[in-house]
């Protein structure tokens, strides 16, 4: 019965100051949108950077660091060392080693510097990488002249007017080649070779057999399921220290990444939540100060309801209530706001937008508290009036 | 009415005395009252302004604490009781009407008549009858719902005095009632004072610098110089 007192006099004394309501109320929603829009705003960022590796697969992991750039001709690792290597690390599911090369490719008399990879059958399948137009280079393709283009080469070729691109020939290492396939362009930042998006991929043997290079560059590939990452890499470690003596073999798996990622993304978000408070804790002072004048202005009229019997803990709670109601509609709004926010910038990022609970909670959470805690002083400093005081104040 | 009752007075103050601190200097106000209010009686407390009559009214009105002295309240002393204790008095007990009628704007009528009620606790519903009910007694039955800004200085001093009954108190304390109310309306709650004390049996204290209003009281004391300098009773 009391609470639904508290609850008509503070709703009668918010709208009976509604310029003053409304300023407490647009300070604590600003508060509350921005906990709400950065929070969210790291966790979709988080999802978006680790979409990209999820896409390409837990299980991803790529070897670089092997290849000798000063040398040509026979390298450190030929194709063929390489060939026991899944044999003694059995996690391994596939593996695809690959060679990065440079040339000029020509087309109609346009030439264009490219990477160029020596690629096995299993390649294009380990990268999961999507064909546009085509198909795939195959282990039937290999020591034949085909090649698949990435996205720039296909962009250089619509540019000088060839739309049909399968069929057409390049000159690479002043041999004709004929493409077979587009590759989608693949995303960015993942663990792929970058020179996909680049080059142009021909079969690795054509390319040891034209240029007489042999060298492996990297190899990617894939872990079984329920494997020990760590321990496979670890293996993995130790087979290169055989073969390759003069330097350290570079692993990462994308389970590791995610890993890192995962922290450093909470680490964003976490910041970007603190920031957020930041606003928040604004907010709250603002529905402190708005609280404190209207205990002020209001001194004569706590003074008559201390004279009709109000007890100090009445006095209180009506002036809580006010706090914790202007706190909640100005949650709901700040919650509203936030989403909105979050939706903008994520819809003007071109990200995936997602609302999780945990920033509705934390909003809810933290609008009540805030009222509580910034409502309590004024409340109590309300409370203590002496009665006669209050009565005399104007 | 027993005999017993009536043999306990509703006020009893004993040597009141109150000193208020300014800078260094203690300022005495009250040097020591001696007074006792008995049920059913109307008794003016008179006196120059700053004689200390409002203080007086305070300490009865338990809104304030004297320096030292005695109170007892139907026989319970009052001076130590706690906050909480004192608000339940002054909410179950004491019905206070004052000089600028003090009714809360943001309400209707009934609801600050009810006001007292609800913070004992009472149902909205019954203590919203209770309201009317009282809004009725003091004539203002057809504005129950109206605010006070829509009201006269002396429709919004009757409906102070509806609110000031509607808890049923033991006594009514009355602080310069008709001092913002021009001599005709103030001479009509000044009726209303005399028919509640008369036909009811309602205990009243007011408090009043105007000799026409204490003339029609029974019972005066005057204050000066925060001392009673003359009581008066007239015989009924």
């Amino acid at each position: 019965m009391k609470l639904y007192l508290y609850f008509r006099e503070a709703t009668r004394s918010l709208l009976s100051s509604l310029q003053r309501t409304f300023l407490a109320l647009l300070g604590i929603s600003i508060g509350i949108a921005s906990v709400i829009a950065m929070v969210s705003i790291g966790e979709i960022v988080k999802e978006e950077a680790l979409r990209q590796f999820q896409e390409l697969g837990t299980d991803f992991l790529v070897i670089s660091n092997i290849a000798d750039e000063t040398k040509t001709g026979t390298g450190i690792i030929p194709l063929r060392s390489t060939v026991s290597i899944p044999r003694a690390c059995p996690s391994l599911r596939e593996f695809a080693p690959y060679a990065v090369t440079f040339s000029t490719v020509i087309c109609s008399g346009k030439s264009w510097g490219s990477s160029v990879l020596g690629v096995t059958g299993n390649f294009h399948a380990v990268n999961k990488l999507t064909i546009d137009k085509g198909r795939p280079l195959s282990e039937i393709d290999q020591e034949m002249k085909n090649c698949v283009i990435g996205e720039r080469i296909a962009e250089q070729m619509r540019q000088i007017g060839i739309s049909n691109m399968i069929g057409s020939k390049l000159l690479i290492f002043d041999h004709l080649f004929t493409i077979v396939g587009v590759v989608k362009q693949a995303s960015e930042n993942s663990l792929r070779p970058q020179e996909i998006n680049d080059g142009v991929m021909i079969p690795y043997l054509t390319l040891k057999r034209i240029t007489g290079n042999d060298q492996v560059t990297g190899i990617v590939g894939r872990l079984k399921k329920n494997v020990n990452v760590s321990a496979a890499v670890e293996q993995i470690q130790g087979i290169f220290d055989q073969i390759v003596k003069e330097r350290k073999p570079y692993i990462q798996t994308a389970s590791e990444l995610i890993g890192q990622m995962n922290k450093q993304m909470n680490l964003l978000t976490l910041f970007l939540g603190i920031v957020g408070c930041i606003a928040l804790v604004v907010g709250g002072v603002g529905v402190m100060n708005v609280m404190l004048v209207s205990v002020a202005e209001r001194r004569r009229e706590i003074g008559i309801r201390r004279a009709l019997g109000a007890r100090r803990r009445d006095i209180q709670g009506q002036f809580i209530v006010e706090a914790f109601l202007l706190c909640l509609f100005g949650g709901l709004a700040g919650i509203a706001l936030g989403i909105g926010g979050a939706y903008g910038i994520s819809r003007f990022q071109q990200w995936h937008f997602f609302i999780s609970q945990t920033p509705i909670l934390l909003g809810f959470g933290v609008s009540a508290m805030v009222g509580l805690f910034f409502g309590f002083y004024p409340a109590w400093q309300a409370s203590k009036l002496r009665p006669i005081e209050a009565l005399r104040a104007n | 009415m027993t005999a017993e009752t009536r043999a306990t007075p509703v006020i009893e103050l004993k040597g009141i005395k109150k000193t208020f601190r300014v800078g260094v200097l203690d300022l005495p106000i009250l040097k020591g009252i001696d007074l006792s209010i008995n049920k059913g009686e109307m008794t003016a407390i008179t006196g120059t302004s700053g004689g200390g009559k409002s203080t007086l009214m305070n300490i009865i009105g338990l809104l304030d604490e004297p320096t030292a002295g005695a109170y007892s309240f139907e026989g319970r002393e009052v001076i130590n009781l706690d906050d909480d204790e004192l608000s339940s008095i002054r909410n179950k007990k004491i019905g206070f009407v004052f000089q600028q009628f003090n009714l809360l704007p943001r309400l209707s009528a009934a609801e600050n008549v009810a006001m007292p009620l609800l913070y004992r606790g009472e149902s909205i519903g019954k203590s919203d009858a209770t309201a009317r009910t009282f809004l009725e007694k003091v004539g203002m039955g057809d504005r129950a719902d109206h605010n006070p800004m829509e009201l006269s200085g002396g429709q919004q001093q009757r409906v102070a005095i509806a609110r000031a009954l509607a808890g049923n108190p033991s006594i009514i304390l009355a602080d310069e009632p008709t001092g913002a109310l021009d001599t005709k309306v103030g001479q009509e709650i000044m009726d209303l004072f005399l028919r509640l004390n008369k036909e009811d049996g309602i205990t009243i204290v007011m408090i009043t610098h105007d000799p026409r209003i204490a003339a029609q009281c029974p019972k005066r004391f005057n204050i000066c110089d925060g001392l009673i300098k003359s009581e008066s009773e007239a015989v009924s």
